[in-house]
């Protein structure tokens, strides 16, 4: 089979969602994302079906699969785990060559990736043991406020300015958030106030790996369009758009299932140059 | 006051139990020569403490950074006067596997009021001072180097002993006006300890010592040479050791025979082919900044599960300005100058951003290093001060570097669990893709 029709998949087990991705030749042929459940192997399961489906191929089909995320050890029909640096890096770089600086905030971890022109990382951050400036901390004022998070992206634009949420603790902020509403601080004001208080934390990731551009934002808070335009004012820049319409939540698994087709490519190419030295020894002998 | 009591006699002689154990341990075990040769001089230098205590023989303290040739040169004859380099407790502690003993006296000294900013090296010091295990100390000498903490140490050192601590100020820049300006205060400092213990400076003495130090020296670059060898032949645990036995050990015989041992064992490694990494040498990082003093197995980790060695570190990097020329007083004076600013560690730390990422960078060019290791410390706010420099440069001369932060003595900082979970990362999402290993 050409390799423009090789099926490779990436499958992005994560704190909140799950993610995966189906790549024809190395091009998405499509992607699904669910909730991560308490089985991150069911979860795996599911969510790699549902994107087989959607592009309507077979599990048989694809013949390299790598696993990523918090539960990439639970992906157990990949070939391989790659961790999530590498694949939002990876995933990033095939979309945007020119990007040098990621950002992937997530529901559980924020990182901040630095790669060079190959693609390959020169460095990174990532707060993995503290709620604080991931999706998880928006998920919990949310819930404090009674909204959802799609409520707080669209009231992040109306009027106001932003309170101030001084602790990017979760468990504090959320004393803050609950004062705040006592004293009738308008829920707008509040809002910005607590993307400020992520975009702040971000930032100070994102500065020690340092800000080099192009910068693209990954994972599922690069959704939330409050966070990306705090982000961006704090930062002075502007992130690049993924292109295509391509769902910033994706990159991860997109990475890995780019990962699968290099290395499928690889051993192809690995396994025809051993046929052709063979073939090479036995016109010799 | 008295710090001779039971209770500190009881300490050392814990910690000779636990060096002498490891050193029985390890005794049959063809790869451990170098650091046998390392655990018998830490196992002499605790029986030196015992026998000082038990004799009575003076004692004259210095500091983390300093070098004990002149208090070697005190008096008529050999070894008048014990230099006991203070942290020396909280090293061995640590080496014995004892790192609650060290928390134990970090918060003590904490609670009396240090600031936890200041170096658990010296906090911990601080803390066995007030235990009262330390020996009296005639005086005391110190130096402002390896970095500010010193400066902070000696003043609590002063209150707790009530006895005088006289400082040698190291400046900023490495020329040799500073040298000159160096050498004028160990001039000083010889009237100091003269005056302290009633005995004279004997400059034959010191002549010989300063040779014997120039052997320990010539010993030092060889074994570093050789560990310029790919594969690194021995393992990176080493050359933390190599710090401790330059301040403790120079211008003795016994330091000497043990930096013989650290080349002799590394030359025999060479010849056999050895790696320090049992399954292969993979990467070869340069560590620069504190080693992991508080579980030291942590290196031998590295090169079983990621073959990652370190062939020299900031501890170990011992440069030919710290030979002295013997030739008369003055040159020897000059040259323990030198020698002081050139020590590892107050080098790269009391100075210029420049001479600690010069370093860096030329150690990562004449070994052959994949990737560069900032081992931040929490108390050396002067090498995170250059932090971005040191990122600047590493990046333009394309060197992947690993920032981490934790405390050498203080596992309560990072664990080793943590640390491990960032090197693996590094590994395997930063250096081996571009290695294609």
């Amino acid at each position: 089979m050409p390799n423009q029709e090789k099926v490779t998949a990436g499958v992005d087990i994560g704190s909140s969602t799950s993610k995966a991705v189906i790549l024809v030749g190395g091009k998405i042929a499509s992607y699904a994302i669910g909730p991560s459940s308490v089985s991150p192997t069911k979860t795996a399961h599911l969510v790699f079906q549902q994107a087989l489906s959607s592009a309507g191929i077979h599990r048989e089909q694809v013949t390299y699969t790598v696993g990523t995320g918090y539960g990439r050890a639970k992906v157990e029909f990949a070939d391989e785990n790659v961790s999530e640096i590498s694949c939002h890096a990876k995933g990033a770089h095939h979309l945007l060559a020119e990007v040098r600086t990621i950002v992937d905030v997530g529901g559980q971890d924020t990182k901040a990736i630095s790669i060079n022109k190959s693609g390959l990382v020169m460095e990174f951050a990532m707060n993995d043991k503290c709620a604080a400036g991931t999706g998880r901390f928006l998920d919990f004022m949310a819930r404090s406020m009674g909204l959802e998070i799609k409520d707080m992206v669209q009231m992040h634009f109306q009027d106001g300015y932003p309170a101030m949420i001084s602790s990017m603790c979760s468990v504090f902020a959320e004393s803050e958030v609950i004062n705040l509403i006592n004293e009738e601080v308008p829920l707008p004001s509040i809002i910005k106030g607590l993307h400020k208080s992520v975009a702040n934390r971000i930032s100070t990731l994102i500065r020690r790996v340092g800000v080099e551009n192009e910068i693209v934002m990954t994972g599922g808070v690069a959704k939330n369009n409050g966070v990306v335009e705090t982000l961006e004012n704090i930062l002075k820049c502007r992130f690049v758009t993924l292109p295509g319409n391509v769902d910033p939540q994706i990159i991860g698994a997109l990475g890995a299932a780019v990962i699968g087709f290099e290395k499928d490519q690889s051993l192809q190419s690995r396994t025809e140059n051993a046929g052709n030295n063979r073939g090479t020894q036995q016109a010799q002998f | 006051m008295t710090v001779l009591g039971k209770e500190r006699a009881k300490d050392f002689e814990a910690i000779y139990a636990g060096v002498s154990g490891l050193l029985d341990r390890h005794q049959g075990d063809p790869d451990s020569r170098a650091f046998n040769a390392f655990l018998f001089a830490a196992k002499m230098a605790t029986e030196g403490i015992l026998s000082a205590l038990d004799d009575g023989k003076p004692v004259i303290s210095y500091n983390l950074g300093g070098i004990p040739e002149l208090l070697l040169a005190l008096g008529e004859n050999e070894n008048e006067i014990f230099p006991f380099a203070m942290e020396k407790v909280v090293a061995l502690q640590s080496l014995v596997g004892d790192s609650n003993y060290n928390m134990e006296s970090i918060d003590l000294a904490e609670a009396q009021g240090m600031s936890s900013d200041v170096c658990s090296t010296d906090r911990a010091t601080i803390g066995n001072l007030s235990k009262k295990i330390l020996p009296e100390s005639l005086c005391s000498v110190f130096v402002t180097a390896p970095c500010d903490s010193q400066t902070v140490a000696a003043e609590s050192i002063k209150e707790i002993t009530a006895k005088d601590v006289f400082m040698i100020d190291i400046p900023h820049l490495h020329g040799e006006r500073e040298i000159n300006y160096v050498a004028g205060q160990l001039k000083e400092e010889i009237k100091f300890l003269e005056e302290k213990s009633g005995k004279k400076l004997n400059w034959d003495r010191l002549k010989e010592v300063c040779a014997e130090s120039n052997r320990m020296i010539d010993q030092a670059l060889e074994w570093l040479e050789l560990r310029k060898t790919v594969p690194c032949p021995q393992t990176s645990k080493m050359l933390s050791t190599m710090y401790i036995l330059l301040q403790d050990g120079s211008g003795t015989k016994g330091g000497t025979w043990v930096a013989s041992e650290f080349a002799a064992d590394a030359k025999e490694r060479v010849l056999a082919g050895k790696s320090a990494a049992p399954g292969g040498e993979k990467i070869r990082a340069i560590w620069f900044g504190s080693p992991t003093w508080y579980n030291i197995g942590f290196y031998e980790w590295m090169e079983n599960e990621l073959g990652m060695v370190v062939p020299v570190d900031m501890f170990s990097y011992v440069v030919p300005e710290m030979y002295v020329d013997t030739s008369t007083p003055e040159t020897i004076l000059h040259d323990l100058a030198r020698k002081q600013i050139f020590m590892p560690m107050g080098r790269h730390f009391t100075g210029a951003p420049e001479y600690f990422v010069d370093d860096l960078l030329r150690a990562v060019s004449d070994y052959k290093a994949d990737c560069a290791l900032f081992a931040g410390h929490v108390s050396c706010k002067h090498a995170w001060g250059i932090i971005g420099l040191l990122k600047e440069a590493l990046r333009e001369a394309d060197v992947p570097l690993l920032d981490f932060e934790f405390d050498l003595f203080d596992p309560r900082i990072t664990s080793t669990e943590t640390l491990q979970e960032q090197f693996r990362r590094f590994a395997h999402d930063v250096v081996l893709p571009r290695l294609n290993r």
